[in-house]
């Protein structure tokens, strides 16, 4: 293998990122990383269970090196980004030619939705690296013309593999298909069920081995299962989100529409909507029309590899599922595992108009590159929403005394300014007996929109102004680009009580 | 191709077993809080009903005797009494007033039950995250008058956490224990409050160490950060995978 060109790639999507690193919090998951490297501690949520320890353990390293743990995260991050080229290169090659391979690899590069997790402090880059080198390994155990010691050696490996992945990020967990798959081919072609075991048993153990690590830094395997209890019983899902559509077609539509078109592709969506993104949805639709046209006259299960396709299928559809159905349908960054099939999809797709298909790919790849740089470039030089907010509330505590009633911003605030008295509301009656507690209120009472908007209850914002409003880019911050701080009236705060003490 | 179809449907059906059998809660995002404690709500939502207008007194009442007994049987008759009293006098300054010293010397009892428990670190762990969501309950009304007090006790009850030490992660970020902090930074956090809320003494009836409201006992083994028993399963794991990895690798016949 030309090993070259695969470099090259992986140095561009590398220097590309390097601009734009994320230098400080943003969100709750972030924010739990930076506590966890310093001072890493499950039952402190440092970071929130499962505690992703391999990942950590990566990270804590790269802490190390840089003093600020958000930069060291995301250039993490951005390194994991570049060496998912290598994989990726090798299962394109495998399975197709060495010049898909090229355009796949370099649209990865410069991908919108690679770009932003490349480039922040969180772990699914990482997690990334270690599916799609999972993918590979499969790829090489699943093909008969190799020698039977090299498939088993591979075949092992995918089993360690597999338990570093769910080390690093658990809801990766149907990404085990693959290996499945793996285990299965190998056992039918050579017989060798001790080969097999060995796999399976090499990847519980890794995942043993990291369990362990935790329990031991709960201190006890009690405690751990009380924090696990804890986790899955007190669910985030119970507040706000700006995403309202229950019905499933409407949610499969701004599922599609805004992660995998908008925050994937760089397609138009809201503010999204320079002619860079617009080249991008024609050229995506000009790829699906040629890949579906000449998709309809392959006989893939006569001409192609079985092995691959089903291989391919299972990297795919089971994830998709469980990304569909069971991940938070509000952030993009769980469809990320699943960006390298698309792209290869597009790619494939855009070569059947054959000659046309180099300015094509040239015209896609510049233009995925501008919308890339376009969604991060303010993530350098600007402070998230969160932090913004953050910085505004301390400014108001000065001096006089405040309280702010939060949902997840919570975490960002108490990080950078440990003074601020903020409360998460997870339901009415907490509210009401924290208001209640004071005899006389604070001079300023905050609410954050999410906190407002979760009670559902009109008549409480008739008492409320808007103090302030942080925005920041939607496709950085998914879910909080766009806060509104309230305040509540200084003429109407007796009527304000009094109608949190009637109860809703 | 009938070997492709069997396995895919058996996938299938696996992951539809998993998804319905499931439920879609516990994929849910979330960050539970285990570290809440009893009386510490308890309090909050007794205060609550007493300043609503006109105070509640019935409800408050019936709200304190919900964990009444349990605060008998750790802390002594004594605290609980004076609440009740003043709830009946429908003396609503005398009742909250009352509740707080509870508060105070529950957060006494749970930060001696912490040094006590000293060895076992994640028993002591649990005590400290006690005993501070019991004085976030009393936060607001220590910043309300002395904002700079507030954030003393906070800074001490970051210290004692601190002096726990931490086991790490695989021997990564070792922190080592350090008894005398914890004791040094305990005591300034009941001085504080001891003279904020103007007790003459802070041992009332009996402690009952590692156990209360909502706090279960456990028999947890002590763990002492720099065990060496505690490397042992951890290089048995690697060894067997590296046994298995050079297994692999061992020329074999054809």
């Amino acid at each position: 293998m030309n090993v070259l060109l695969p470099f090259g790639i992986a140095c561009l999507a590398f220097v590309i990122r390097l601009p734009f690193l994320a230098h400080g919090p943003a969100g709750w998951d972030d924010v739990d990383f930076a506590l966890g490297v310093d001072n890493y501690d499950l039952s402190l949520m440092q970071p929130h269970f499962p505690g992703y320890p391999v990942y950590m353990l990566v990270a804590i390293g790269f802490a190390r090196l840089i003093a600020n743990p958000f930069l060291a995260l995301s250039l993490l991050s951005a390194l994991a980004n570049a060496c998912t080229v290598f994989p990726l290169y090798s299962i394109v090659k495998r399975c197709s030619r060495q010049r898909t391979a090229v355009w796949v690899a370099v649209l990865w590069a410069v991908n919108p939705l690679g770009m932003v997790l490349g480039t922040q402090p969180l772990s699914d880059s990482f997690g990334n690296l270690l599916a799609v080198w999972l993918v590979a390994a499969s790829l090489v155990v699943v093909d008969p013309g190799l020698a039977e010691k090299k498939r088993a050696l591979v075949l092992v490996f995918s089993g360690i593999l597999l338990g570093l992945l769910y080390g690093v990020r658990i809801s990766y967990l149907p990404l085990g298909a693959v290996f499945a798959w793996a285990l299965y081919v190998y056992g039918r072609d050579t017989r060798r069920y001790g080969d097999v075991v060995s796999a399976i048993v090499s990847s519980l153990l890794v995942n043993l081995l990291w369990l362990y690590g935790l329990v031991l830094n709960v201190g006890s395997l009690t405690g751990f299962w009380r924090l696990a209890a804890a986790f899955t019983e007190g669910h985030f899902s119970d507040w706000g989100g700006a995403y309202t559509g229950s019905h499933a077609g409407e949610r499969l539509l701004y599922w599609i529409g805004r992660h995998w078109f908008a925050a994937g592709l760089g397609a138009p969506w809201n503010e999204q909507n320079s002619w860079f993104s617009y080249l991008i949805l024609i050229l995506v639709c000009a790829g699906i029309t040629g890949g579906g046209i000449a998709a309809g006259k392959t006989r893939w299960l006569q001409t192609g590899n079985k092995e691959h396709i089903v291989l391919l299928f299972l990297w795919i559809v089971p994830y998709l599922l469980w990304a569909f159905f069971a991940q938070n349908v509000e952030k993009p960054r769980h469809i990320l595992p699943l960006m390298i099939p698309l792209i290869w999809g597009i790619v494939w797709g855009l070569q059947q108009w054959r000659r046309f298909s180099p300015i094509l790919l040239t015209a896609l790849a510049a233009s995925t590159a501008a919308v890339g740089v376009i969604q991060v470039r303010e993530q350098p030089v600007t402070d998230s929403p969160m932090a913004q907010l953050a910085h505004y509330v301390a400014q108001a505590d000065r001096g006089e005394s405040s309280i702010i009633y939060t949902y997840e911003e919570e975490r960002v605030i108490r990080y950078l300014y440990p003074s601020v008295t903020t409360v998460r509301l997870r339901k009415w009656s907490d509210f009401q007996a924290s208001i209640l507690a004071y005899s006389v209120l604070p001079d300023h009472v905050y609410l954050t929109d999410r906190v407002l908007d979760g009670f559902h209850n009109e008549q409480l914002k008739e008492y409320v102004k808007e103090a302030a409003r942080f925005r920041g880019s939607e496709w950085l911050y998914p879910t909080y680009h766009d806060i509104v701080l309230y305040e509540v009236r200084q003429d109407k705060r007796q009527e304000w009580i009094r109608l949190i003490k009637t109860g809703q | 191709m009938s070997y492709v179809r069997k396995f895919m449907s058996s996938l299938f059906a696996l992951l539809l077993a998993v998804f319905t059998l499931v439920p879609h809660a516990a994929f849910a995002y979330s960050y539970g809080n285990p570290n809440e404690e009893a009386v510490a709500e308890n309090y909050k939502q007794v205060v609550a009903k007493l300043n609503q207008t006109p105070a509640d007194y019935a409800g408050a009442s019936k709200t304190f005797e919900s964990i009444k007994q349990e605060l008998d049987m750790h802390m002594g008759p004594e605290p609980s009494q004076a609440i009740t009293q003043a709830l009946l006098a429908q003396d609503k300054q005398a009742a909250i007033s009352a509740y707080q010293k509870t508060l105070v010397l529950n957060v006494a009892r749970r930060l001696e039950s912490a040094e006590k428990e000293f060895a076992n670190y994640q028993q002591s762990k649990l005590l400290l995250a006690k005993a501070l969501a019991t004085y976030d309950a009393l936060s607001p009304v220590i910043k309300g008058k002395d904002a700079a007090l507030d954030q003393k006790v906070r800074e001490s009850f970051d210290l004692t956490l601190q002096a726990l030490g931490n086991p790490g992660l695989f021997g990564v970020g070792v922190k080592e224990p350090d008894q005398q902090a914890l004791i040094t930074h305990k005591d300034e956090i009941l001085q504080s409050l001891q003279t904020f809320f103007n007790m003459p003494e802070l041992k009332v009836g009996h402690f009952t160490p590692g156990q209360g409201p909502g706090n279960e006992v456990g028999n947890d083994t002590p763990t002492i950060t720099d065990n060496l028993k505690n490397w042992l399963p951890l290089v048995l794991i690697v060894l067997v995978i590296l046994f298995i990895v050079v297994r692999t690798m061992q020329k074999r016949r054809t």
